[in-house]
């Protein structure tokens, strides 16, 4: 039964919502754009072929896989090339990698793979098109990678212990979208119903680079090993992913796209509400929570993470999913008024922030024709939010602050340790860096990332006009708090537009924001490497592209899934 | 080389805020230069233009004095870029009454802040100074100039802003834009400048020390 109740609860408030630490533990779910992408295509029954596999014997070349959906093509363009170990570096700073790849807009010809072959090699460096949907590139986990291949060249399978640990045989150092280096924008492809949710472009090159990756090291195991060489158990295949390493490029996305960051997090905390409401759940649905849970159990038991950050919060989750299987073992939830509702009270109260949106991700997995259509509102293509509207009053306008930043009013800010940072572009790299204020010379270079502290400073500003003049005069005399205002006036009608966190404190973790969008990828494993970057792993589980059905689509993300181990 | 809008945009407003803009003007700015780029208007070249005069002297770039009447500044020419952020924030005054604005700098620059009151308010907006009639519902521009002004003109007199008759021409945009080089570069010195200079420190620290990211 899912029948709705009246109202007994609502959404969680965005003042905890939008904390730091509990954004960053946040956990992959159904409306993750991954899972998104799978199920749109096995819902459709699109057909995958690899059209051109020109590798040579020393692993160079290029191949085609083509993605046919109802209406159009897309054709990830694989280069692959021979790095000098001493040239392997998963920065975004690298200048050359293992492979290149670019998601093409219908089928390639061979001018347009020669125009292709030019310049994806070259990433940033190079230039792509309007016919070009995304840009990234990959290396080898040469530990792995090396075993594989000498493995199956001996006609053996390589050692399950190996493979779990690391998890990928590539990892993604970059994917680049929307309009990035010449590719096509976004609103070229946004009224395309396969990419009306976000990201669905750059999953769609990951889910095609995974084809590649798998074929490539088949190709390597027969150049080496002949007649002998086997190829890989596609059991054994499936638990690769594709890695990533995702460092501080990542971190302002959140806060410089607010409108599209709250509708991720309202999507998400709406599917949760509407779980919350459902009166009863049958023994199907409490079955199926459990099995999830149990799985995901499993996935949780290979997360390995060095960070000393992690590892506490590692050894809050296993705690906590003892406890919810203790829970459990107590409470029948098929005799309880409101089951999710109770469950997600009681782990309020008894697990720790990991374990707490463990459940809120968890609780969702019965209920998918309840939630799934929550999907259709992921996106911000059409707001014209970005609007002042001026003749709201100074005092509305204080209002709103107040009701949206009113913790950062309480702030001392002139305490150093509540502005130690400073977010800054570097002028060798090109890219977003967190630094020291007071240590560095970077103030005059400051990006505009801490939302809390200019609401607080316009504020003040505000404290000085008649309350009842309006907000086009006051931005006439202060054009310094123009970007301040937008965003309080966006913060009115999107709630869970701000982080609700001082992102220039002292102890800021910038992790816990790549973590935060991350896990909307549907990303797993995450595995922070310092305070500023994190590995995680990609559609590991997934089905393969020509394995794809409307079975295993869906909850390929839990170990043991549907397939079968 | 043609650009995605999307680069135009990011470019824009790295620039804007490289001349010295607050950080929401330059996010104005740069989603003005992208309109302008989409309606087959060389926004790049506009954006420059308006940059150059708001470096050159601050009497060049004047906000208007008072949001009633006609608009002028304090003394010298008015800013495209705080005049249209101003007339964007008056969208319902100007959308019903209209407004007259005397001596402004790179008066096409003022375009996408009127076509964007127009679609807040969904009305179809007239903008006309010497030599140039331009009528827009936000989406789709009719523009008329005299044969021998340029769309381009780096100062006008008078402006004036009316409501007008509904366009019946469909919207028609483009998806990419094809600065000159010239321009491109020019917005790219000016960016630049936002941007730190490399130290040890930030070498060392800035994208996060750690493990390392081979295995």
């Amino acid at each position: 039964m899912t029948g709705r109740a009246p109202l007994t609860v609502c959404r969680r408030d965005p003042k905890r919502v939008m904390r730091l630490s509990r954004l960053g533990s946040l956990h992959q779910c159904r409306l993750s754009f991954m899972r998104i992408l799978t199920r749109r295509m096995a819902d459709e029954a699109w057909e995958f072929t690899c059209s051109v596999f020109n590798i040579a014997a020393d692993g160079t070349g290029h191949a085609v896989y083509c993605a046919k959906g109802p209406e159009r093509t897309y054709s990830l363009v694989a280069f692959a090339h021979d790095l000098a170990p001493e040239m392997r570096s998963d920065r975004v700073i690298a200048e050359a990698w293992d492979a290149t790849f670019t998601l093409f807009d219908g089928i390639p010809d061979a001018s347009e793979i020669a125009r292709l072959s030019q310049n994806v090699p070259l990433q940033e460096a190079g230039r792509v098109s309007e016919s070009e949907l995304s840009l990234s590139r990959a290396n080898r986990s040469v530990r792995l990678w090396k075993h594989v291949v000498e493995a199956l060249a001996a006609g053996q399978q390589p050692d399950p212990a190996q493979l779990t640990s690391v998890g990928y045989l590539m990892r993604t150092t970059a994917v680049y979208g929307s309009g990035k280096f010449g590719a096509a924008d976004r609103e070229l492809i946004a009224d395309r119903p396969e990419f009306a949710a976000p990201f669905q472009a750059e999953m769609l090159s990951v889910f095609l680079t995974r084809a590649f990756v798998l074929d490539l090291v088949e190709h390597a195991a027969q150049v080496k090993g002949g007649d002998t060489a086997v190829r890989l158990d596609p059991k054994v295949a499936r638990q690769l992913g594709i890695g990533n390493s995702t460092g501080l490029g990542m971190a302002p996305f959140i806060v410089n796209h607010p409108v599209l960051f709250n509708n991720w997090i309202m999507a998400r905390e709406e599917a949760l509400l509407r779980v919350r409401q459902v009166c009863r759940a049958t023994r199907a649905e409490v079955a199926q929570f459990e099995e999830v849970l149990g799985r995901s159990a499993r996935s949780i038991a290979q997360w390995h993470s060095e960070h000393p950050v992690q590892i506490i919060k590692l050894d809050a989750l296993r705690g906590d999913l003892d406890a919810l299987f203790s829970y459990l073992t107590e409470h029948d939830l098929t005799k309880k008024n409101y089951p999710w509702d109770q469950l997600v009270r009681w782990s309020e109260a008894n697990l720790s922030e990991e374990g707490q949106e463990l459940v809120v991700s968890l609780v969702m997995e019965p209920y998918g024709p309840l939630v799934d259509d929550l999907s259709a509102d992921l996106s911000d293509d059409h707001s014209d939010v970005f609007f002042i509207a001026g003749s709201m009053t100074v005092r509305i306008l204080k209002n709103l602050i107040q009701s949206c930043f009113g913790w950062a009013l309480e702030l001392d800010w002139s305490n150093p340790k509540n502005c130690a940072r400073a977010w800054y572009v570097s002028a060798e790299k090109l890219e977003p860096r967190i630094g020291s204020r007071f240590e560095e010379p970077i103030e005059d270079y400051e990006q505009p990332l801490a939302p809390a502290r200019d609401a607080v400073r316009a504020f003040v500003a505000l404290g000085e006009w008649d309350q009842d003049k309006t907000v086009a005069e006051f931005l006439l005399v202060h054009p310094e708090h123009r970007h301040t205002i937008r965003r309080v006036q966006i913060s009115a009608t999107a709630p869970y537009s701000e982080i609700q966190d001082n992102t220039i404190s002292e102890d800021v973790l910038p992790i816990d924001m790549l973590r935060a969008k991350l896990s909307f990828f549907g990303a797993t494993h995450f595995d922070p490497r310092s305070d500023r970057w994190v590995r995680i792993c990609m559609f590991q589980g997934a089905p393969y592209p020509c394995e794809l059905t409307k079975d295993n689509a869906d909850y390929w993300v839990y170990p043991g899934s549907e397939a079968g181990e | 080389m043609s650009y995605s809008l999307n680069e135009v945009e990011a470019l824009s407003k790295r620039a804007a805020r490289g001349a010295g803009l607050d950080w929401g003007l330059a996010e104005e700015a740069a989603k003005a230069t992208r309109w302008l780029c989409a309606n087959d208007l060389d926004g790049c070249r506009l954006l420059k233009s308006v940059l150059d005069a708001h470096q050159d002297d601050s009497q060049n770039s004047q906000p208007p004095r008072f949001l009633s009447g006609e608009w002028s500044g304090q003394m010298g020419t008015l800013c495209p870029m705080r005049s249209g952020a101003a007339l964007s924030d008056c969208a319902a005054q100007v959308a019903s009454e209209g407004v007259e604005i005397r001596d402004l700098s790179n008066p096409l620059f003022m375009l996408p802040f009127v076509a964007a009151v127009a679609r807040v308010t969904k009305t179809c907006l007239h903008l006309a100074w010497e030599g140039a009639s331009i009528t827009t519902d936000g989406n789709t521009v009719d523009l008329t100039f005299a044969a021998e002004t340029t769309p381009y003109v780096g100062r006008a007199g008078r402006l004036v802003i009316t409501q007008s008759a509904p366009l019946t021409k469909p919207a028609k945009s483009l998806c990419r834009a094809n600065p000159s080089s010239q321009d491109w570069d020019d917005l790219n010195t000016l960016a630049a400048l936002t941007y730190a200079p490399a130290t040890e420190t930030s070498r060392r620290l800035g994208a996060g020390d750690g493990q390392t990211d081979n295995d």
